[in-house]
């Protein structure tokens, strides 16, 4: 059981991960709390859906595309919604939230409210020490991780994560810079959405696409970030993997209500003690 | 100008108030009553905002509240009003407790952390199925009376109501206005300011919080006894974020906010409800449009005019 | 003020139009988790009336009346069922309420309508839906009702199971379900080793399995759990290397449990339906409910669709729309034939009134992706 234990905990540690990332992007750069972040994870699972169903398309060429289709939607949210309330925490929150609404809403009026199946690039699973390991959640799994390691190069490696990291920590500074923060809002957001797309075409063929796999996705998101440190990338990996292993542990031992408020509590008294969460800047 | 714009806001809102009783209808007073409880909360939120922390905690006071008043008066016997005196009670003394760790914390960093003791109050709920009944929640709760004077039929109970927000109303004004809207107002703008008189800042935001959440409490009574049957996720997170969307649309700076945002907001899902598929599309958009030409809320095109 | 004077347009409305038009009413998660259940229990209403109507409508005494369906959603929540029988009985005009499905939301309502008088045909499966109540009806039958005969047919079909594991929902329907399937599993004999509970919103059983799978059973009973959670269930179980077998007696629906489960992990899956899958009347009712919803046909559309049918006689046995007529011609007019076979009331020992529906149930196992009947279970 000690076994299947680690397997569950990095499985979900590494997915977390990945969830939670294209969040964190997008507040410690734009400030933007982004409550339809799981709504983007939707927009993903469903353009896999549509590429296999109604393209015939491969689920490894619908992958790439769902994060194409998600990013794409995040450019044209940034333009027209989010770019306006950059600043303005409050209102930020409030419009993601009616964009969130509408994105599920019109996802329900096309497709309906049932699951939607995915067909599944893998299945069985692997046997090592006595633990399974399920192939399609090692391949999401690795998948997560090679996304992580992607962002973090390119924002440690490039310009455009330089300018990125230049407006995040002082977009004054960076205009001086010759940094324009309205040229890297978009690409910021759409790296963040992005990255949601990718969270949720590796979600679906897992558990398959319905209108309210986003909810579930951005509250996790959302307490891995908090635990972190709100903008905060390394915060959030460590997060993930505290939650993940804290979750998967008290689930086994307990029951996963349990576990859930268990969570809770150690976010509420990690933020007692550092409000900015684990690694975040005051 | 200004007592004149006042003036008319003041009787257009009294005459919202009193319209239920001359439309009549059973259902026009359950979107009334809604539109009160609903108010009561947003209201509690008002508070806060105005001294500028976001609480989002507010959903969840109104839960401890509903759930006081349900268990002491359908298992305990408390009478109505005794219950309700607890409902307030109850969570502004938890507030007040916890207002001396957490108010410390500003910012969004507030709101993310009440944000999560919000789920957890509500995860509380519904792990502890004993006294609080769990995911199934607790029916029969008794009606509403005052001195054996029944409330079960909705006028009365709507006149309840009003009262409970006028005197809300009351407590929000006394505290924004004057002297004490000056400190509010002060630990909003400039903090360090307010301390450099002398006055116990920390101090002033605990008696804030602790009466936002009795207000939520109360919010949370009438409800349990309204619908006389609670459940736990009544009180997420959601319902803070939406008595925040009141305050919003409505406009965060003036009082008049919240009440304009409610009377408009609460019966809007109504509007869409006869076509079920594009109701949460239309609510959705409605909400955007909203925001994207009116970020300052309808009263703060009220004041912009002026 | 813009939307009290909608509601009282909609008041005024009301009261022109209720002259030959009968307004029966659905309320039931329309959206969001449940959905399915919500739209087969709207679809089968308004296929049902549909048909009455273009028949030349509903003869009730002197009086023929075209029927219409009004419908509100109350996303599985008890404050949207309250709200929405708010409407039906106020504004609408509504005395016939087909719905809701959640627990919470009937007993939330429960009381309003029990003390007007106003009927609830229902689709909850928690054993105070029906106490103490005159008007309430549940047109389907549950766990208390197919329990010993589900399990005996486990006894007799899988001699090497002995060892149980249990996982239903973390709520009142799952809470007592799960009571009666381990009682009825322990006097048959079993060993009950492990019960779960989970959340409704989850997606991930990796933990929870990992904790069962542990105590080693033969057969994993996955009572009320949704259909495409049932399969995300069993599908994980069978990556976690869980080699034995599945029940699912409460609540099944072979295609979303295959779409999620994938077919050859759903392969052997037993359960209870009321309705045959792919039979003359599942069809006919499919093709119709594809007109009206976005979703896949299931059993609660036949369920809900005998239900108005048999509603709907009663109302011209009884020659009046008086509430305490239809009950008591509801009440006579078992037994009744519905599509796939009689139904006759009964529940009187369990409940203390005759309320619930007793209608043929059966077993099905998913083989190679779809529904094959197997048998039929008896109701206790």
């Amino acid at each position: 059981m000690l076994q299947q234990f680690l397997v569950v905990a990095g499985l979900s540690s590494a997915t977390y991960m990945l969830t939670a990332l294209g969040f964190t992007l997008i507040f410690g750069i734009m400030r933007v709390v982004n409550f339809a972040h799981g709504e983007f994870l939707l927009i993903g699972a469903y353009t896999v859906f549509v590429a296999q169903y109604n393209l015939g398309l491969d689920y490894m060429i619908a992958l790439p595309l769902a994060a194409v289709v998600a990013g794409g939607f995040g450019i044209i949210a940034e333009r027209l919604v989010f770019r306006r309330f950059t600043g303005d925490e409050t209102g930020g929150m409030i419009v993601a939230l009616a964009l969130a609404i509408t994105i599920k809403g019109a996802v329900t009026i096309i497709w309906g409210v049932d699951s939607q199946p995915i067909d599944r690039p893998f299945s069985g699973s692997f046997q090592i020490a006595g633990a399974f390991i399920p192939k399609d959640q090692l391949f999401a799994a690795v998948m997560a991780l090679v996304l992580v390691a992607g962002t973090y190069w390119l924002l440690n490696h490039t310009r455009l994560g330089l300018a990125m990291r230049a407006v995040a920590q002082a977009p004054d500074v960076a205009r001086l810079q010759g940094i324009t923060p309205w040229k890297t809002y978009p690409a910021a957001f759409a790296i963040g959405c992005a990255l949601a797309g990718f969270a949720g075409a590796l979600a679906a063929p897992i558990y398959g696409a319905e209108p309210n796999m986003g909810e579930a996705a951005l509250m996790k998101a959302f307490i891995v970030v908090v635990l972190g440190g709100l903008g905060s990338i390394p915060g959030a990996l460590l997060a993930a993997v505290l939650l993940a292993t804290i979750e998967a542990g008290i689930s086994i031992l307990f029951n996963s209500s349990i576990a859930a408020l268990a969570s809770f509590l150690v976010v509420i008294v990690v933020l007692l003690v550092r409000p900015a969460g684990i690694l975040g800047r005051t | 100008m200004r007592n004149y714009a006042q003036i008319v806001l003041a009787l257009v809102i009294c005459a919202a108030a009193l319209s239920p009783f001359l439309i009549g209808g059973r259902f026009t007073y359950h979107i009334a009553i809604l539109i009160g409880i609903n108010l009561l909360l947003a209201l509690s939120l008002h508070l806060m905002l105005r001294i500028g922390q976001l609480s989002l905690v507010q959903a969840g006071f109104m839960g401890i509240g509903a759930y006081a008043s349900a268990l002491l008066t359908r298992d305990v016997g408390f009478p109505f009003l005794l219950g309700m005196l607890m409902a307030i009670a109850i969570p502004a003394a938890i507030a007040f407790v916890l207002g001396t760790v957490i108010l410390k914390v500003r910012g969004v960093h507030f709101a993310l952390l009440t944000f999560v003791m919000g789920e957890a109050i509500v995860l509380v709920f519904v792990e502890f199925v004993v006294p609080f009944g769990g995911n199934n929640g607790l029916m029969r709760i008794p009606a509403a009376s005052i001195f054996g004077l029944s409330l079960h039929d909705r006028p009365s109970f709507y006149v309840f109501v009003l009262v409970v927000v006028g005197a809300a109303l009351l407590v929000l004004r006394g505290m924004l206005h004057g002297q004490s809207g000056r400190i509010l107002d002060g630990l909003d703008k400039n903090e360090a300011l307010v301390q450099s008189f002398g006055i116990d800042a920390l101090g002033w935001r605990r008696f804030v919080f602790a009466v936002s959440a009795g207000i939520a409490g109360a919010s949370g009574c009438l409800y349990a006894h309204y619908l006389s049957y609670i459940s736990p996720e009544a009180f997420n997170v959601i319902t803070s974020i939406n008595a925040l969307v009141i305050n919003v649309v409505g406009g965060a700076s003036l009082i008049a906010g919240p009440i304009i945002g409610a009377v408009l907001l609460v019966p809007l899902p109504e509007l869409f409800r006869s076509a079920i598929t594009y109701q949460q599309f239309l609510y959705g958009i409605s909400l955007l449009l909203l925001m994207l030409f009116m970020p300052q809320g309808i009263a703060g095109l009220l004041r912009r005019k002026k | 003020m813009a939307a009290l004077t909608c509601s009282a347009l909609a008041l005024s409305a009301g009261v022109a139009q209720a002259q030959d038009v009968l307004r029966v009413g659905v309320i039931g998660p329309l959206t969001g988790g449940g959905a399915a259940w919500g739209l087969g229990l709207d679809g089968g209403v308004k296929i049902a009336a549909q048909e009455i109507n273009q028949d030349g409508g509903l003869k009730v005494g002197d009086d023929t009346y075209t029927i219409e369906v009004v419908s509100y959603d109350d996303q599985y929540k008890a404050a949207e069922a309250l709200t929405a029988a708010n409407r039906l009985m106020g504004p609408d005009d509504v005395r016939f309420i087909f719905g809701p499905i959640g627990s919470a939301s009937l007993l939330a309502i429960k009381p309003m309508t029990e003390r007007e008088g106003v009927q609830l045909y229902t689709g909850a499966w928690a054993a105070d839906v029906l106490k103490d109540s005159e008007y309430v009806f549940r047109v389907g039958p549950t766990t208390q009702e197919f329990a010993p005969s589900t399990v005996q047919w486990v006894k007799e079909n899988k001699p090497d199971v002995q060892r149980i594991g249990l996982i239903a929902a973390n709520d009142e329907t799952g809470w007592n379900s799960q009571k009666i399937q381990a009682n009825a599993y322990s006097e048959a004999g079993f060993d009950v080793v492990t019960t779960e509970f989970f959340e409704r919103t989850q997606n991930d059983f990796s933990a929870i399995l990992t904790k069962m799978l542990a105590q080693d059973p033969d057969n994993i009973e996955l009572d009320t759990a949704a259909p495409r959670t049932a399969g995300l269930i069993v599908r994980q179980a069978r990556d976690l290397g869980y080699t034995g077998s599945f029940t699912k007696f409460g609540g099944f629906d072979v295609d979303e449990l295959v779409k999620a489960a994938g077919k050859q992990y759903a392969e052997g899956v037993v359960g209870i339906t009321m309705a045959a899958p792919d039979t003359e009347v599942w069809n006919r009712l499919g093709d119709e409910f594809a007109k009206l919803h976005k979703a896949e046909m299931n059993d609660y559309v036949v369920m809900f669709y005998d239900a108005a049918n048999l509603v709907f006689s009663a109302m011209e046995n009884a020659g009046s729309l008086d509430s305490d007529d239809v009950v008591a011609a509801l009440e006579s007019s078992a037994p009744f034939e519905g599509s796939v076979g009689t139904m006759t009331w009964g529940g009187g020992e369990a409940y203390g009134v005759d309320h619930q529906i007793y209608r043929s149930v059966v077993m099905v196992e998913i083989q190679d992706g779809a529904g094959v009947v197997i048998g039929e279970a008896k109701l206790n």
